[in-house]
């Protein structure tokens, strides 16, 4: 009988712990400043459900300061989108991000897998 | 005879005197890029079976980085010299307060990035404007372009107003010189005068906290149409910026790129 709970606890206690550990599990982004990220600054992610802000990056990608990628963020919403401002132009910009490398940008929201590190390079502004 | 050969020779005369009489009119259907948006979604959409401009995002991001920023805002893409500046207007959905600006004199130039300007400020609550402001902002420090809260807004002059923001919105801004007059269905609501020349530069438009329909916008210089803008069609530029995912590898690999670039 005895035995029987110590298998019992150890496997809730096992369980406890992976629980523990896929709910640590961070979503990050880090932004880079690619071919054309000059004056981007402030760079900010909204969660696609309730368009409020979810991660901010006070940052200004400036290669003439080093500047050339902000520094990895949790975010805490999976599904959203980013706007950026420019300070060349003043005005702000949204993101658009080719995910598959085909050349062509993804719609206005995209999905980031849950507990990855993803960063993100500057291809082109206009 | 003689009657043909006056008709050739008047005609051209008189379409190229037509055609030089209104140099610098703008007419939206000529030109995809007649205005830039600052902020907020701006779209052209149907309603009540006609083209409208519509901004749809009901919060602003405060960027901080120019007054039109804070808002949802457009602007024209290129300055003019005008002395009346006609918008037609809808607000849809207010929350909390609700702002409706009216930019002019915006300057966009290596040392303002639309730091400079002036503007007629409408501010209420979901029901009705109460408040006019005309305010000034303008750049504090020329030589940090890219730093945040580089910009100052005075108010220069403050009315109480009742205006129902339900109805349909007929604003005319009306400039001389240093002056500048507000009407809103026909009724004045704010004169001021201004330091500078008011009659130059970029114009445009913001919300903030409430949905904005468009229903026609007019540019006028003593009764000439430099611009008008019906929204029958889109002609809005919208900077953007592409972005392409890296995985670790590739990363790694442009970092020691980079690290080896900057060591030579």
């Amino acid at each position: 009988m005895k035995k029987m709970y110590a298998v019992i606890l150890t496997l809730c206690v096992g369980l406890f712990i992976a629980g523990v550990n896929c709910g640590s599990e961070t979503t990050e982004i880090a932004w880079v400043n690619g071919t054309a990220g000059e004056g981007i600054s402030d760079i900010v992610w909204f969660d696609g459900n309730n368009q409020t802000p979810n991660q901010t990056w006070n940052e200004t990608l400036d290669a003439a300061k080093s500047k050339t990628e902000t520094t990895s963020k949790e975010i805490t919403s999976v599904n959203g989108y980013a706007l950026c401002s420019s300070t060349l132009s003043g005005t702000e910009a949204r993101i658009y991000v080719d995910l598959d490398g085909d050349g062509i940008p993804s719609d206005i929201s995209w999905r980031v897998d849950e507990g990855s590190s993803n960063r993100y390079t500057i291809s082109k502004t206009e | 005879m003689l009657m043909f050969d006056l008709k050739k020779i008047i005609l051209p005369i008189v379409a190229v005197v037509i055609m030089f009489s209104f140099p610098s009119t703008i007419f939206a259907e000529n030109n995809s890029n007649l205005w830039k948006k600052v902020s907020g979604i701006w779209n052209i959409v149907q309603y009540n079976n006609k083209n409208v401009l519509v901004q749809s995002r009901v919060s602003s991001y405060p960027w901080q980085y120019n007054e039109p920023l804070n808002y949802n805002s457009l602007m024209l893409s290129e300055a003019n010299d005008y002395s009346l500046i006609k918008y037609v207007f809808e607000i849809k959905d207010p929350v909390k307060q609700v702002d409706l600006v009216l930019f002019f004199n915006t300057e966009f130039s290596e040392t303002s990035k639309y730091h400079n300007l002036y503007a007629f400020r409408l501010s209420g609550n979901n029901a009705r404007f109460n408040n006019c402001d005309f305010f000034k902002s303008h750049i504090i420090d020329t030589g940090e372009m890219r730093k945040k809260k580089n910009f100052k807004v005075s108010v220069l002059s403050s009315t109480y107003c009742t205006i129902s923001t339900s109805q349909k919105l007929n604003c005319q801004v009306k400039i001389d010189d240093k002056s500048a007059t507000l009407y809103v269905n026909d009724i004045k609501i704010q004169s001021c005068e201004a330091p500078d020349s008011l009659n130059k530069g970029i114009v445009g438009f913001g919300v903030r906290n409430a949905v904005l329909i468009v229903h026609d916008f007019t540019l006028l210089k003593n009764g000439n149409v430099l611009v008008h803008d019906d929204f029958s069609k889109d002609n809005i530029k919208r900077n953007r910026v592409i972005m392409k995912k890296i995985s670790k590898e590739e990363y790694d690999r442009l970092k020691k790129q980079k690290q080896e670039q900057r060591n030579k």
